[in-house]
């Protein structure tokens, strides 16, 4: 008779390998706790792209090809969530230190414009911008250059978009030349 | 014993015949703060009162008029809520223009003008606000609206506590804060005055399975959430749709989220209490400031206050401010922001849609301001 304990290692091998098949290509976090990455999602839907979404990612969750950091300060946000910029930075560092670590290309981007810059947002973007291997930034966001000087050193490709709608046709070009296909 | 001189008998009877006569005049003054503003909602509307939902507030101050509109095809429901804070009147406009233009050929609208009708029977003391708006309609008519006060009447919630402890979290705030309609959901059916107008609100989310509402309100220009949707959880993917068409629109509009530890708020509590998707709106007002000058009729409905251009010049306000903020703009913002959300319902409750037909648009509103949307009503005033 095959034991308990069998049978319950079987099913725990077929839950993760059924997990490892479902999960997407994608990962989508947020830096700074703003609801932009839910607009982010927002396009990604309409481009017909799945991806998993956790504003609070940790490494350990880290499983796909693509991270994408939607970088925005709100300190509703960061209340809503619990933490503080520190414990908020942290996460992201590992997050980052990890997602290098298995070759995963990170896409920074940031969608709120001018408006959602400032002290607080200005720190998440110095955490994450050196760290990416593309970015999206909308009109005003750049006006003072912070996106490119933080990657000055590294010559990372700074995509542009008028709006967070516009941001579709950079992520479709983006997410295809590291090939996921979009509609 | 000493007589007094004739004539200080005089000037005391004087004086206290003056003090009665000052007395009666701001009284009445007072006193004609209670007759409540008239509507004329479009065609189809049924009017019920809140105490419907919650009887113990049946003949008290707080009961309000509730406008109801079913269309022929089934779909959702949506409520908007105007008058949470009666010194916000873009909110009790925009919620008016829906009130008085809307057509409804799906799913059903609930309007509630005055949210806190015990907030429109007085001003906030100290403030130097007007007591009233008024607009002139193309007939040669006036509409006139209160210009009330954030909190609920002191003759209705009376005394304030030194601290409010919110009922549901234990949360403690200032005293005053009791009398403040959106620090006290979901309410307390045996609470204070607004507690229990809180309650019935709720009730009526609940009763009507409202699927999406909306609390309309304005802040000051140099306070961050304003120009902005602020959003609970479940309401948030709907509101992101929603901000990225308003932009694409050229209205930008800041999205937050409802942060789960501050109690007691629309965008919170409805959301925890209900399967509603609730959301908060705010457009910049300078007469809400602590920046602004003279506060009167004027400021309310134009905005123009060179403190405000001084603080703009210096990077201090979170709003564009070029020397005005018109109330035409303010309301055709929350008009026009109701409308995208409303049609994009569908999207994330499917069957749940609904069509609102006779809703101005952004530009319309703007160029032809809000009076040309409301309706003339008799001059006499509804009790």
């Amino acid at each position: 008779m095959v034991s308990v304990r069998k049978v319950f290692v079987a099913v725990c091998v077929l839950l993760c390998f059924a997990g490892a098949s479902f999960a997407a290509d994608i990962a989508l976090t947020s830096a700074g706790q703003s609801p932009d990455a839910m607009m982010v999602r927002v396009v990604l839907k309409k481009l017909g792209v799945e991806a998993d979404s956790d504003p609070l990612m940790k490494p350990e969750g880290l499983t796909q090809k693509i991270l994408i950091v939607v970088i925005g300060g709100s300190s509703k946000g960061l209340g809503a969530a619990g933490i503080d910029k520190d414990q908020e930075i942290a996460r992201l560092s590992a997050l980052l230190k990890a997602a290098a670590g298995k070759n995963v290309k990170i896409l920074a981007m940031h969608v709120g414009g001018e408006g959602r810059r400032g002290k607080l947002s200005d720190e998440f973007i110095t955490a994450v911008a050196p760290a990416a291997d593309k970015l999206v930034v909308v009109e005003g966001g750049n006006a003072d250059g912070i996106f490119t000087n933080l990657t000055k050193e590294k010559k990372t490709p700074i995509h542009g978009a008028p709006n967070v709608s516009g941001v579709a046709a950079p992520l479709k070009e983006i997410l295809a030349e590291w090939g996921i296909p979009a509609k | 014993m000493m007589r007094q001189p004739a004539a200080s008998w005089k000037t005391a009877i004087l004086l206290l015949l003056l003090s009665l006569f000052v007395a009666f005049v701001a009284a009445r003054d007072f006193r004609v703060m209670n007759a409540p503003d008239v509507f004329a909602p479009a065609e189809g509307f049924a009017r019920k009162m809140l105490s419907e939902y919650f009887p113990p507030l049946k003949g008290t101050t707080a009961d309000t008029p509730v406008f109801i509109r079913e269309g022929k095809e089934p779909g959702g429901t949506v409520l908007i809520l105007g008058g949470t804070h009666p010194v916000e009147s873009a909110g009790i406009l925009a919620a008016t223009l829906f009130l008085e233009n809307a057509s409804v050929p799906r799913g059903r609208l609930i309007v509630i003008p005055n949210a806190n009708a015990m907030a429109l029977t007085h001003n906030s003391p100290q403030e130097g606000h007007p007591q009233r708006i008024h607009f002139a309609l193309k007939d040669g008519s006036t509409r006139v609206f209160r210009y009330g006060s954030r909190a609920t009447n002191f003759t209705d919630e009376w005394p304030f506590p030194e601290i409010y402890v919110h009922p549901a979290s234990g949360q403690k705030l200032s005293g005053k804060e009791r009398s403040n309609l959106n620090r006290c959901y979901p309410g307390v059916p045996d609470g204070s005055m607004t507690e229990r107008l809180a309650f019935a609100i709720v009730e009526l989310i609940r009763k009507e399975k409202v699927d999406l509402a909306f609390d309309l309100h304005e802040a000051s220009p140099e306070y961050p959430v304003v120009n902005a949707i602020v959003a609970h959880e479940r309401s948030m993917e709907l509101a992101a749709i929603v901000t990225m068409e308003l932009e694409g629109l050229g209205i930008p509009i800041r999205l937050e989220p409802s942060p789960k530890n501050l109690r007691g708020l629309s965008h919170r509590e409805w959301g925890d209490s209900t399967d509603v998707l609730p959301i908060l709106m705010e457009t910049g007002n300078p007469s809400q400031g602590r920046l602004r000058g003279r506060t009167d009729e004027r400021l309310v409905l134009t905005g123009e206050d060179k403190a405000y251009v001084k603080a703009a010049a210096l990077g201090r306000l979170f709003i564009p401010y070029e020397g005005n903020q018109l109330i035409a703009y303010r309301v055709a913002r929350h008009v026009t922001a109701i409308r995208v959300f409303v049609e994009n319902l569908e999207m994330v409750r499917p069957g749940k849609g609904v069509t609102l037909e006779g809703i101005p648009q952004y530009e319309e509103i703007l160029k032809q301001g809000v009076e040309a949307f409301l309706k003339p009503v008799p001059k006499k005033r509804e009790v």
